[in-house]
């Protein structure tokens, strides 16, 4: 057993100052996830909004120009302001835990990369308040209708810029965790010894440092050609409509990985550790990712198959591909659990909930991947349904896993395993409720983006049912709510291990003090707090 | 709990049992296909759907047989179980056999996807349809027929059934897209890039269709009708209607709100 | 010790992924946008690993133990940690007011560049004394230390 020398800290400022001053990656951590939930509430509210629009025929609530404008920022804000942040947060709190560390390699970009993310956010949100409201151009802010002769309001504007803001802030928190899991790494941590989680984080590291500058790149086009006269967007004046799909989408998909593989991370740990058995097959998990990563760089215009503008076969193979690593995760995942012990306390829970979600949201992608089948099935209801499968079924199911998970190491205390179930029990229903009928409406051919329909073609039984479900999912937000403030009240009573973890984070304190190890365990495997435990002779975990 | 040899076969085949009925039951929901392109679409669509319920039937029954086999009991108290890490053959097994699937998948959707996209030689009747915030016109090449929608009055797009149409999309504004749910199809409306595609319509019938590419306020309300019949009344109607202005300007009048 | 670490594999596979790919995408289909995105990912992953691997050269020769080595239990690297402090808040604001002002006029975005400008400038003076509290030789009347 080894100690590492007591850092040189900074004083924690007390109060509100120390949260706006901290460059601790724990304060920042919490920081981020803070913001991505409130955001998150946020785009479900508006989320809330188009479902009562849509429940029957008719312009009832908001109106048409008001539903465009609440599906372009719902859009927005979940994947933008509270996906992709979750993930670093989670991240910012756990990875230089994970790996043994003190701290990010560099604390004060790391507090940067937080304000710019929360300036550039509040900006795209700011356009509530301004004249004309918010953009109205879909998050994919397709020219020529995002361009200043059709969307002249300054809602496009703080839209654009906001997101270039929060754009440079991921860019510059990817470089902080690649340098973090590079060079700061305990001794004795291999690459092939980090926990899965990490490798996840490193990986959707690589992809926004390579994804996010064409996004911020295009974006600042669009600006040039709104504003100072450019034309590179505009087919009169010799520019492309299709470059901009190009550009969005080589952004776009890889940002859809962004916004799973850190969840892949945080499912792989829960199922492990609620089996009681280590990874299965870890190097195929850590080759899995890589492929992922890099297949889904070559897969963006799986979005424009009905373009006419691409080679179709091409982007179907290359997506159908990446079948095949998640194929291999799911049965590991699976091979893991296999002759395990497992308990479900809620972070396992909601990991059970994923594997089962998320295998729909994979195969329903395997079927849009098809480029005849997405001549049908594109801009339609099918597609809705098939990426809030994955990104609900399949992210923010393992984003509750994570919080349950993490939650006593954050704060020193468990959530409520009763209100947890309770939420979890709610969110299955309301899943299910809300978007098994969107599928149907799909294949039934109703177009997404749509404020209203007919009542004659028949789809509103199934848009009554989506509406349904998504009050139930609206209810199941409540008790969670409820558990974090209940547990907040109560004194912190957890010890560093609650779960019977294996990856550094549980020799930590519960919270982690500023400098976050008074000492470490050797690091021989993968699981060097399990492999302590075991030299101590309690093996069998709580 | 060891099972009677066979019994993994059994087990397959009860999954597949189970898998064809509810592939069949799906694969009923997508609109009955009323062009020849939208026939191969509509194969295609149950042949993934096969493939779709056998997978998902395999790896749902293989986490539901972990959560209930394996969960703690009692009896574990105390004990670790094996710490197993890997397993070579599985690893191998569960990779190829995905590939193969994913290759047999592409396969059939390059079959399907040469039928959907096939180009007639020489189609009898050319439509350019031309999209603009939020209606369409229709205008029959090699007549001065041309049909646009109204207030309240959605274009209709009538064709000849039994024959290849061919039809030149083009947008004027934004980007738009053609839709009919009973084709199967839809192909986008962008400006500056021009598209083509062939449609050869089995039954007579009304279809609607409406823009599914998002194009503005009015997007909900940019709907269309194909009207489809024999090629006599085609061709009675065609010579019925009234020729359109000599404006054959590509531009519309700026928006006609519905 | 093998040659190349995983960490420079990791941006080699990358690299190499990207600029095959862009090639066999090029002469399937002749597209420029996506040629030019898929081979610009490629060259990015490579001058990655190229300064991840000269990085890593520079600091084994300066002694630093590599972490990818199963090694002993040591000691992490100590080094100063930033204490609290506004700057990064002040530049975020800061760009924002840019950001904003790009949206609706030159005197917001001046304001910020002002407030961004300052704050860098109380950042570098942390940083660097910290570093210098660190080495044990501050200058107590805060100037550059000579180095």
């Amino acid at each position: 057993m080894s100690t590492i020398v007591a850092p040189v800290h900074g004083l924690e400022l007390p109060g509100l100052t120390g949260w706006l001053t901290t460059t601790d990656h724990k304060r920042i951590g919490i920081l981020y996830i803070t913001a991505a939930f409130a955001f998150f509430l946020v785009g479900g509210v508006l989320a809330e909004g188009m479902r009562a629009e849509l429940a029957v025929p008719g312009i009832q609530l908001v109106g048409e120009q008001g539903y465009d404008q609440l599906f372009t920022m719902h859009g927005t804000i979940m994947l933008l302001l509270f996906g992709t942040p979750m993930a670093i947060g989670l991240a910012n709190y756990v990875v230089p835990l994970q790996i043994g560390t003190d701290e990010m390699s560099f604390p004060r970009v790391n507090a940067l990369s937080f304000w710019m993310f929360l300036t550039g956010s509040l900006i795209v949100l700011s356009s509530f308040l301004v004249q004309g409201g918010p953009a109205a151009i879909g998050w994919t802010g397709y020219v020529p209708l995002s361009d200043a002769t059709y969307e002249p309001g300054v809602g496009v504007d703080l839209w654009i810029v906001g997101l270039i803001l929060t754009g440079l802030s991921a860019v510059i928190g990817a470089v902080n965790f690649i340098a973090t899991i590079y060079g700061r790494r305990t001794p004795g941590m291999t690459m092939f010894r980090m926990p899965i989680f990490t490798w996840n984080i490193l990986v959707t590291a690589l992809l926004i440092l390579f994804a996010f500058p064409v996004l911020t790149a295009a974006l600042a086009m669009l600006f040039i050609d709104r504003h100072l006269g450019g034309t590179f967007f505009q087919p009169a004046l010799g520019g492309s409509a299709v470059l901009w799909q190009h550009l969005f989408w080589f952004f776009g998909h890889p940002e859809v990985y962004i916004l799973i593989l850190p969840f892949f991370g945080v499912i792989t740990e829960i199922v492990s550790v609620f089996s009681r058995k280590p990874i299965f097959g870890y190097a195929a998990f850590v080759f899995a990712t890589i492929a992922i990563a890099s297949l889904s760089m070559s897969v963006w215009a799986h979005h424009m198959f009905t373009t006419g503008a691409v080679s179709n076969p091409f982007f179907a193979i290359a997506s159908f591909a990446i079948a095949v690593p998640t194929g291999i995760k799911f049965f590991n995942w699976i091979a893991t659990m296999w002759r395990g012990h497992l308990t479900f306390e809620t972070p396992m829970l909601w990991a059970v909930g994923f594997l089962y979600l998320f295998l729909l949201g994979g195969i329903t992608g395997i079927i849009v991947a098809s480029p005849a089948l997405d001549y049908h099935l594109q801009d339609t209801y099918f597609v809705v349904a098939h990426f809030h499968n994955t990104l609900i079924g399949g992210s923010v199911f393992a984003i509750f896993a994570g919080i349950y998970y993490w939650f006593p190491k954050m704060t020193g205390r468990r959530l409520s395993e009763t209100l947890g179930r309770i939420q979890f029990g709610l969110w299955v229903v309301g899943f299910t409720l809300t978007f098994l009928p969107q599928y149907e409406l799909g294949l039934l051919g109703m177009p997404r983006r749509i404020a209203d329909y007919a009542s004659a073609t028949g789809w509103t039984d199934l848009n009554v049912a989506s509406t349904v479900g998504a009050v139930i999912l609206g209810l199941g937000v409540v008790p969670f709510l409820v558990a974090v403030g209940e547990a907040l009240r109560r004194p912190p009573d957890q010890g560093p291990d609650p779960w019977g973890g294996a990856t550094l984070e549980w020799w930590a304190d519960s919270p982690p003090p500023p400098g976050n190890f008074r000492d470490l365990p050797p690091v021989r495997s993968v699981r060097p707090v399990f492999d302590a435990r075991l030299e101590a002779g309690g093996g069998a975990p709580t | 709990m060891r099972r009677p040899s066979g019994g993994g076969l059994r087990r397959m085949l009860s999954v597949v049992g189970v898998a064809v009925p509810v592939a069949a039951a799906v694969a009923g929901c997508l609109p009955a296909p009323v062009t020849a392109q939208a026939r191969a679409t509509s194969t295609l669509w149950t042949q993934f759907v096969i493939a779709a319920a056998v997978v998902g039937a395999i790896v749902w029954g293989l986490i539901t047989v972990a959560i209930v086999r394996y969960r703690r009991r009692p009896a574990d108290a105390g004990s670790i179980p094996p710490q197993i890490v890997d397993s070579r053959n599985l690893e191998i097994a569960w990779t190829v056999l995905p590939i193969l699937t994913i290759l047999g998948l592409f396969g059939l959707t390059l079959v399907a996807l040469g039928q959907v996209d096939a180009r007639a030689v020489s189609p009898r009747v050319t439509v350019d349809v031309t999209a603009y915030r939020w209606q369409w016109r229709f205008d029959y090449e090699g007549t001065a027929v041309s049909v646009a929608g109204g207030p309240d009055q959605p274009a209709e797009m009538v064709v000849p059934v039994g024959e290849p149409v061919h039809i030149v999309l083009t947008s004027v504004d934004v980007a738009h897209s053609f839709f009919v749910p009973a084709f199967l199809f839809k192909r986008d409306a962008i400006p500056g890039h021009p598209n083509e595609f062939d449609v050869t319509i089995d039954e007579p019938g009304v279809y609607a269709g409406q823009c599914a590419e998002f194009c503005g306020v009015f997007h909900d309300r940019m709907t269309l009708r194909v009207r489809a019949v024999p090629r006599d009344v085609f061709d009675t109607w065609l010579a019925g209607q009234v020729p359109a202005a000599p404006s054959t300007s590509a531009a519309p009048s700026a928006s006609a709100a519905p | 010790m093998r040659p190349l670490g995983s960490e420079v594999t990791l941006f080699a596979r990358m690299a190499s992924f990207g600029l095959i790919v862009g090639a066999v995408y090029w002469f399937l289909t002749y597209e420029v946008a996506g040629t030019v995105l898929l081979s610009t990912f490629g060259f990015a992953s490579a001058i990655a690993g190229i300064a991840v691997f000269v990085g890593s050269r520079r600091l084994r020769r300066a002694g630093a133990a590599p972490p990818d080595e199963p090694a002993t239990p040591g000691t992490a690297a100590a080094e100063p940690l930033p204490h609290p402090g506004w700057a990064p808040l002040g530049i975020a604001l800061g760009l924002g007011a840019v950001a904003v002002g790009a949206a609706f006029g030159p005197w917001l975005a001046i304001a910020g560049a002002l407030l961004a400008i300052r704050s860098a400038k109380s950042w570098l003076d942390a940083a660097v004394r910290e570093t210098d509290e660190a080495r044990g030789r501050r200058d107590p009347t805060g100037t550059l230390p000579e180095d």
